[in-house]
Formats: structure tokens, sequence, C-alpha cells
């Protein structure tokens, strides 16, 4: 038992240490991203694009259920109106940006690591070394990029659509007008809001990107080898964005005046 | 051409082979390895590989599963670096290369792999330029040009299936992509990992006599890769026999047919008893 744990406990830190040190070698061939323009733009296609239906989806319901389960609760203290303003801050805050990594991650980050890992296994990626291109700049860079570009932006869009959804069961459930909702928005959450959780979402998506090349660049040992590096991508990606968002949001409450009673 | 075949009693095997001898004075040696070994943790795959492999040539190196012939021809890759011993090709001494001379290095260098390895979002034409798009950065029309006299050198329709992807392809037409990438920069070396595998036997005739083509229009040194008896035959000038991670036997194919090795006679014969085998029965 204590060996298990032991072994899997090694696992992440070796996968944490191969993530960072593929992510400052992808910082170094950074400069050269003009040269991946395309595969950025086909990367954003297959994973930013995508990912658009199934996102607003699970921001609206999540808005949605959020609203039902603090409306009763805000109605018994006469505080119904402030709702807008709570969801508003919570999406904006934390679900915004954590469903929006949750969704790459289960739509993009394990496509990429099994996408490498079998390319890898088809030694494609000795063949891309033989042929003196680098791994990292031809394969790597452009998913983090896209992803880096995808993210902020699929964060805003859980945003509005989870408000959307909020508003309209505030509306149709307890009868809050649209317009009651918006002010309570729009008193309660600050730029800061946003833009914290846009910041997140920019580490977000270099720590999914990362990881998932990673796993991918060592996969070994055929179809069971792809398999493994994609559970190992989910797994790592989940630990290490929580742990960022724990320590983002510690940093981002010093770094920007986040909040309501700032 | 230079006789090393010997023959080699059991016991004999298992010792280091003495290096092959001084080439010829009218051939150049390409490839010099000397006493070179691998160790993947506990495990010694190359024990003091000797080998000389001459400009111009193409040498077969044969070997069953697990004797170590990737693992040699991926120090020539530059994906493995040398535990000892010594491993020179042409003026590059591939114990002492800085990340820079593997660049030049490799631009000399093809390889065709056991599945083709292409890539398998792009289409043939952009697998075959690949180098050309992003190592030499070429117009376009330029790269075209020398995707499709690639894709003739190795007998391919051009046109026709310049927009294809490689899951279109047949495994052997897949092969050829790969041989028409692997020789569109006109490598001085040219390495083949097995490329006979998992074809049927007239594909596999055809990428032998391709190969042997390829030999005599480009000039270029070649090491192939088998554990296909017939493949040797019909495309080694030479062929030396890995065992246990060390050169057994090594000669031309007249003088590798006519070895009393036993392990070369068991994999000619296909015997099930032998050297190869023991200990599985």
């Amino acid at each position: 038992m204590l060996s298990v744990i032991g072994r899997r406990l090694m696992d992440v830190c070796a996968g944490a240490g191969e993530s960072v040190v593929l992510g400052l070698r992808t910082l170094r061939v950074l400069p050269q991203f003009w040269g991946s323009r395309r595969a950025i733009i086909q990367q954003i296609n297959l994973g930013g694009i995508g990912s658009i239906l199934v996102l607003s989806l699970i921001a609206g319901l999540t808005g949605m259920i959020m609203v039902m389960q603090m409306g009763p609760s805000l109605q018994d203290y006469g505080a119904l109106d402030m709702v807008g303003g709570m969801l508003g801050v919570t999406f904006t805050r934390e679900l915004g940006p954590i469903w929006a990594a949750v969704i790459i991650l289960a739509r993009v980050g394990s496509a990429m690591a099994a996408e490498i890992g079998t390319m890898n296994v088809n030694e494609e990626v000795d063949a891309l070394r033989v042929m003196n291109i680098n791994p990292v700049r031809y394969l790597v860079l452009p998913r983090v990029l896209a992803l880096v570009l995808c993210l902020p932006l699929l964060t805003a869009l859980a945003d509005v659509v989870g408000l959307l959804g909020g508003a309209y069961i505030a509306e149709a459930s307890f009868g809050v007008p649209y317009a009651t909702f918006a002010d309570s928005v729009r008193d309660f959450v600050r730029v800061s809001d946003v833009l914290g959780g846009l910041i997140k979402s920019v580490f977000f998506a270099v720590i999914i990107g990362v990881i998932a090349c990673a796993q991918g660049l060592r996969t070994e040992g055929g179809a069971e080898g792809v398999g493994h590096s994609t559970t190992n991508t989910v797994r790592l990606c989940v630990i290490f964005v929580l742990i960022a968002d724990l320590v983002l949001t510690q940093l981002l409450r010093l770094i920007l005046p986040m909040g309501i009673g700032v | 051409m230079t006789s090393t075949v010997e023959t080699w009693d059991a016991e004999r095997m298992e010792r280091p082979v003495p290096p092959p001898g001084e080439p010829p004075p009218d051939r150049e040696v390409f490839i010099r390895v000397r006493g070179l070994h691998k160790r993947f943790g506990p495990r010694h795959i190359l024990r003091g590989l000797d080998l000389d492999i001459y400009r111009g040539e193409t040498l077969v190196i044969l070997g069953l599963s697990g004797s170590g012939k990737t693992t040699f021809i991926k120090h020539l890759m530059g994906s493995l670096t040398v535990d000892e011993g010594e491993l020179q090709v042409g003026r590059w001494d591939l114990r002492q290369m800085r990340e820079s001379d593997w660049d030049d290095y490799r631009t000399g260098m093809g390889v065709v792999f056991q599945h083709a390895a292409l890539l398998g979002s792009l289409t043939v034409e952009e697998n075959v330029g690949l180098p050309l798009i992003e190592v030499e950065h070429l117009p376009p029309d330029q790269i075209r040009e020398r995707v499709i006299a690639a894709l003739r050198r190795v007998f391919l329709p051009a046109e026709e299936i310049l927009h294809l992807k490689p899951a279109s392809l047949s495994g052997g037409m897949r092969k050829r992509v790969g041989i028409a990438r692997a020789i569109i920069q006109d490598p001085a070396l040219l390495l083949y990992d097995e490329p006979t595998t998992g074809l049927d036997p007239v594909t596999v005739s055809g990428v032998n006599l391709l190969t042997r083509e390829l030999q005599h229009s480009l000039g270029v040194t070649s090491i192939v890769i088998t554990h296909d008896m017939e493949a040797a035959f019909t495309v080694g000038d030479r062929i030396a026999m890995l065992y246990k991670g060390r050169i057994i036997a090594l000669g031309t194919v007249d003088e590798i047919r006519a070895s009393d090795h036993p392990v070369l006679r068991q994999l000619l014969t296909g015997a099930v008893d032998g050297p190869l085998t023991e200990g599985f029965r």
C-alpha cells in the first residue's frame, strides 16, 4: 500500500519535473512563434472553437444551478436582489476560469497527450529530430500558445453564459427582474475580479499545454503507453491547476484590489 | 571487397571479435566504430561493437530482436549518446558533438523508419517537403518541384498522391513516401530501420529493389537494419551479423551465404534448434 502511494507520488513529481523542463524549453523557442502561426491557428480551430458549445452548456447550467441553490437562502435574508452580484463574483473569480480549464483539459489536453504520445510511439517525433526540426518548436509551442490565446476567451465566455443562465433562473424562479440582476452584477463585480480570472486562465493554459505535451513526449510502449499518458495528463493537470489556483488567488488578492469591501 | 567472415564455435561466440582489418586502399572508411558500448541500467546492449563502413556501400546489419541493431542505428541518428568507445561518421566524431554540430550532421543524413513515421496530419507533399519547409524555408514552388522529383525517384505517381494523407496510402506506398522524404535533402548517409517489416512479399521485393537502385543512382552510403535474410542478400554489398551486442560475422553476400557460423546457419536455415533459441526450449 505504502509502496503504491510512494510510486504514485514519485510519478507526480517526475511528471512535474519533466513539465518544468519542457516549459523552459518552450520559453526558449518562444521567439520563433511566428513560424508556427499556421499551426497555432489550426490548434485554435481544433481545440478552442470546438469547446465553445460544450463550455456554454456547462457554464449556463452551472449558473442556473447556483442561483437555484443560493436563491432560497438569500430570500430568507431578504437579499435576493444581490443574487446577480454574488453569482458574478463567483463566476468571474473562480468558476469561469476553472470550468474553462476543465473543459479544455478534457477536450484538448488529453487529446494533445494522446496525439503526441502516438506520434512518439510511431517514431514521428524521432523523424522530426532527424530532419533537424525541433519537436518543442514544431509540436509544443503552437499547442501551448493556442491554449494561452483560447483559454482567456473561453473564460470570458463562461462568465457571460453563466450569468445569463443565472439571470434566467433568478427571473423565472424567484421573480428577480433582469435589470435588478444586471445592476447587482455591476455593483458587486469589479474589473479586478474579471482581470484576475483571466490572468488565472493564462496560467492554467500553460499548465495544461505543457503537462499534456510533456506526457505525450515521454510516452512509451504502444497503445497502452498512450492510454497511460492520457490518464496521467488529466491527473497531473487537475492537481497542478488547483494548486496554481490556490497560489494565484492569494497572489492576486495582494496584487489586485479584488472584490467587495476592498 | 574485404572478407572478414570467420568460423566460430559456440565458445568463441561469447568473446569479442577483433576489429576488422585495414580497409583496402581503394575504399574510404566513412563510418568507423571501435569498442562501442551501450547500457540501459543493468542491460548491456552493445558490448564492444567494432565495424568499418565504406563510403558508397550498402551494409546490411542482421540480427534478432534485442541484438542491438536499433540501438546502434540510434547512435548514428544522434538519438543516443556513446557510453564508451569511438564512433566517427565522416568528419564527425559523435562523442564530441555540440548542438549546432548535430544540425549540420543530420542535414547529410536520411532515415527510413520501420513504419515510415509519416505525420498523419500532413499531406504527402507536406510530409516529403517537411525539411524544406521547416528547415530550409524554401518557396512553395521550389518545394513542390523537389517533392515531385523525390517521389518520382521512388517510382510513385507524384501528381496523383501529393494531396493525399498517409492514411489513404497502402503500406508499400507509405514506405516509399518515407524513402522520398529521407532522400529529399540529398543525404550522404541513408539509414533504413527494418524497411520491409510488415509488408507483403511483392512490396518487400519492390522496396528491396528500390533500396538497391537508390544506392546506385545516388551513390549514398546505406545501412540497412533487418532480420529478413532475403532482403539482406538482395540489397547488401556486405552483411554484418550482430549478436548479443557484437559483430560476430562480416562479409560479402556470398561469404555470408557460405559461412558455417552456427548463429548465421540457424538464421539462414530457420532451424528451430541452435544458439539463437538456446534456453527457449
